[in-house]
């Protein structure tokens, strides 16, 4: 079964070639592909210098545009399982063999990791925690499932779900809208335990005002996904 | 404000908001670019229902009429509106630059590896020149 990792990556030049070099070391059969977001510091350079393979992207398109990039390329190249993970050192390349006989084992469709199944590890901060919570009772609310961490960027996904996403993917803050999106068709998602990392170097693009309205605009898309389900 | 004005400002504010649902359902608009327009639709709609916002509003600017003044709050919108939409379309612009460009490069080098690429190009061309 191929597997493709695909790491979105927007100014990473500090942490993106360990983060390469823990999927090669702790995952060599699964292939990869870094997605640089049009960065403006020095990550396509330093990733040509350590001769990694890079998806550039000519336009910055945002996490949701440079993630797409990736599935589109993993769908084209026939890739059965792709898994998102992040640039910045946060995820655990470890998990990754477990996460694909996990999802081989139960069937998983789309197979997400969760820093809250067994609460260990970097817990991530107060505003990220509470923002977390509430779009996880949010997708409680109206789905019936239960996500304990719909924002987790390292997710696994099998031929089916990559087709759809492929076609269609948020553009921005797209995790817990896409996570709704695949629910309402029906598809088997679960979580997976994992501990993660505090980001390594660089800031998160992700600042308290920008949140706000993260939290107002991902609310309203879900409410349309869900618009979408009931058909009006 | 007469109750006739209200009730259609009403009618039209939900028929537009209706609208920009259905467009974004059809994935025609993005959430973020329809925000505006809710926002715009949702102050519509709360000053015809107390219209007395407007008129305190409008004693305290000098204006005559509240009218005027929901008048002159949307123009003022929309000036706002047209601004960062023409901000929007200079970096829109710039970005289909940018991809003309390298696609015209990267046709380069795939052409130079299989000729028969170009034929499409030629039949295009000469269709534009009309």
């Amino acid at each position: 079964m191929k597997s493709i990792v695909i790491i979105p990556a927007y100014n990473e030049e500090k942490s993106i070639v360990k983060t390469v070099q823990d999927i090669c070391e702790h995952a060599p059969e699964f292939d990869y592909v870094v997605v640089n977001d049009c960065s403006t510091d020095h990550t396509l350079s330093v990733c040509r210098e350590h001769h990694l393979h890079v998806l550039n992207l000519p336009i910055n398109l945002g996490i949701g545009g440079a993630v797409q990039t990736g599935f589109l390329y993993a769908y084209k190249k026939g890739y059965d399982f792709a898994i998102q993970f992040d640039g910045d050192g946060q995820h655990d390349a470890k998990y990754l063999h477990k996460m694909r006989d996990y999802m081989i084992e139960h069937d998983v469709d789309m197979l997400i990791s969760s820093r809250f199944l067994e609460k260990e590890g970097f817990q991530s901060t107060g505003m990220r925690r509470f923002g977390i919570r509430y779009f996880s009772i949010l997708i409680k609310l109206l789905t019936g499932q239960k996500i304990t961490d719909p924002t987790s960027g390292m997710r696994m996904i099998n031929r089916d779900i990559l087709a759809m996403y492929s076609e269609s993917y948020p553009k921005d803050y797209p995790e817990p809208e896409s996570v709704v999106t695949i629910i309402n068709c029906k598809k088997k998602v679960m979580e997976y335990p994992v501990i993660m990392r505090k980001r390594m170097e660089g800031t998160s693009s992700i600042s308290p005002l920008k949140s706000v309205y993260y939290m107002i605009k991902v609310t309203l898309a879900i409410l349309f996904e869900m618009l979408r389900k009931y058909g009006t | 404000m007469s109750l006739y004005l209200r009730i259609l400002l009403i009618v039209m504010s939900l028929a537009a908001a209706v609208y920009a649902v259905h467009q974004i359902r059809k994935s025609q608009m993005k959430i973020e670019n329809a925000i505006y327009w809710f926002m715009f639709i949702l102050i519509v709609v709360v000053l015809s229902i107390f219209p007395e916002l407007a008129m305190i509003l409008a004693r305290i600017l000098g204006i005559e009429s509240p009218v005027n003044l929901i008048y002159l709050a949307m123009i003022f919108l929309l000036l706002v509106k047209v601004f960062s939409q023409s901000i929007k379309i200079s970096q829109m612009e710039y970005k289909i630059g940018i991809l003309a460009q390298e696609t015209a490069i990267m046709k380069m080098k795939t052409e130079e590896k299989d000729p028969k690429d170009s034929e499409r190009d030629k039949n295009r061309n000469s269709d534009s020149k009309e």
